[in-house]
């Protein structure tokens, strides 16, 4: 019998005890004209396990911003989507806030988190198929997800993917490091506003020449290095991919003067307004350029590739 | 849609007078500072702490400075007269509302 009475109020503890809390949670925090169907929807992702606290300020956050019930409702129906899908919520619940900071409609607000949701979902599907490690799908869904907000698109960050599945990692801890820092390095090119192809093409070099982890931190810094002296990001990131194929070390990519030699740059010709556009001079190890045909204003002259000759970009077309 | 956005920042910046001058880091500390003469308040907004408005600090040289721990990642923008300003920073990312966001990589040492 004394059996009994201990196995029932251990199941008192066990199931009932923390909704009561929960209810108190609630009831003490949240005003008393609180809608009813906002506090029961709160208590129902707080079930899910979303940390009560984050529950009550955003339920607070959006009282106090005059959100309808209908909108908070939405809300934390995407906050429980979310969870129930494995995914971090932070991510959604800070958009809130930086919707509010920002004095955004609430509806605008709602559809932007829903958008964070929706990308981080996406981000997750790539990552398990990156990896079939649970914790670490998690931190590359992170990285994924920030880079698709940075400007990477969803076939890039696959074929990423694909590339670092046929990496040549020795071992699982290796893999593991080289996946997170390629994305790291990824998500870094697209943030100073390299184009997400040719972000892709150049990591892809990097994998496909046997980069491993430290190469790729060092691919990362040397990118910061060349986006500081001002070029354009996605003329970096092209130059990087036609310098490793060239064979040019990833120390070397991170010099100073690295963007002006024929690998870097190859010669960007010119067009003159009156006249026969004029090539751009080759750099050491820059192949010859095509120039695109004159237009009104005298047409640019093409970039010159690597490899090959000394041969700078093709000239400028003809101007009017 | 880059086209309209480039033109609302260069209308922002035009009417706030507004620039990020230079950062720099002190003792763990990353202090940003904004060119706004014209600004009467100015606040920074991260995500570190759920973009609580800090209030930016005006310096004897007429610039604005608001400081933020440096060795966290974050995303942020400024608050000029209530209006959102997005600085010319080095790291970028879209904010789901049509803008950006400024994004600080502390190992990096990126504005």
């Amino acid at each position: 019998m004394a059996l009994i009475k201990r196995i029932l109020l251990s199941m008192v503890f066990i199931f009932i005890l923390p909704s009561v809390l929960i209810a108190d949670v609630l009831d003490n925090e949240l005003p008393n004209d609180t809608p009813l169907q906002v506090k029961e929807r709160a208590r129902q992702i707080i079930d899910l396990g979303v940390e009560s606290n984050g529950v009550v300020k955003m339920t607070q956050t959006m009282l106090r911003n005059r959100f309808s019930e209908q909108q908070m409702i939405r809300a934390y129906e995407i906050l429980g989507e979310a969870k129930r899908n494995g995914l971090r919520e932070e991510p959604v619940m800070n958009k809130l806030y930086e919707g509010i900071g920002k004095n955004v409609q609430a509806q605008n607000i709602i559809m932007a988190m829903e958008k964070v949701r929706e990308r981080y979902e996406t981000a997750s599907q790539y990552a398990h198929r990156m990896t079939s490690n649970r914790e670490q799908a998690g931190i590359l869904t992170g990285h994924i997800a920030e880079s698709l907000s940075a400007g990477m698109t969803g076939s890039d960050i696959a074929q990423i993917g694909q590339m670092l599945r046929q990496s040549e990692a020795q071992n699982n801890r290796e893999r593991a490091a080289l996946e997170v820092q390629t994305l790291m390095t990824v998500k870094t090119m697209a943030r100073i506003g390299a184009k997400s192809s040719s972000v892709v093409d150049a990591v892809q070099t990097a994998l496909m020449n046997g980069y491993d982890q430290n190469k790729m931190k060092t691919l990362e810094r040397a990118f910061i290095n060349q986006a500081r002296t001002r070029y354009n990001p996605t003329d970096i990131a092209e130059s990087f991919s036609r310098g490793i194929k060239a064979g040019v070390s990833v120390d070397e990519l991170g010099r100073q003067n690295y963007m002006n030699t024929g690998t870097g740059m190859g010669g960007n010709g010119y067009g003159t307004v009156n006249g026969i556009g004029q090539g751009g001079a080759g750099g050491s190890m820059g192949g010859s350029g095509s120039g695109y045909p004159g237009g009104g204003m005298g047409g640019m002259g093409g970039s010159g590739g690597s490899g090959g000759g000394g041969a700078g970009g093709g000239g400028g077309g003809r101007g009017r | 849609m880059k086209i309209i956005f480039g033109i609302l920042s260069a209308f922002l910046l035009f009417s706030t007078g507004c620039a990020v001058r230079q950062y720099k880091v002190i003792n763990h500390e990353l202090h940003l500072y904004l060119d706004g003469k014209k600004a009467e308040k100015v606040y920074l907004l991260t995500s570190l702490d759920e973009f609580k408005p800090h209030k930016a600090v005006k310096t004897d040289s007429g610039d604005w400075e608001a400081v933020m721990p440096s060795d966290m990642e974050f995303r942020y923008f400024f608050l000029i007269d209530g209006n959102v300003f997005i600085p010319d920073c080095e790291m970028k990312e879209k904010d789901d509302f049509g803008s950006e966001d400024c994004v600080y990589i502390p190992l990096l040492g990126m504005p």
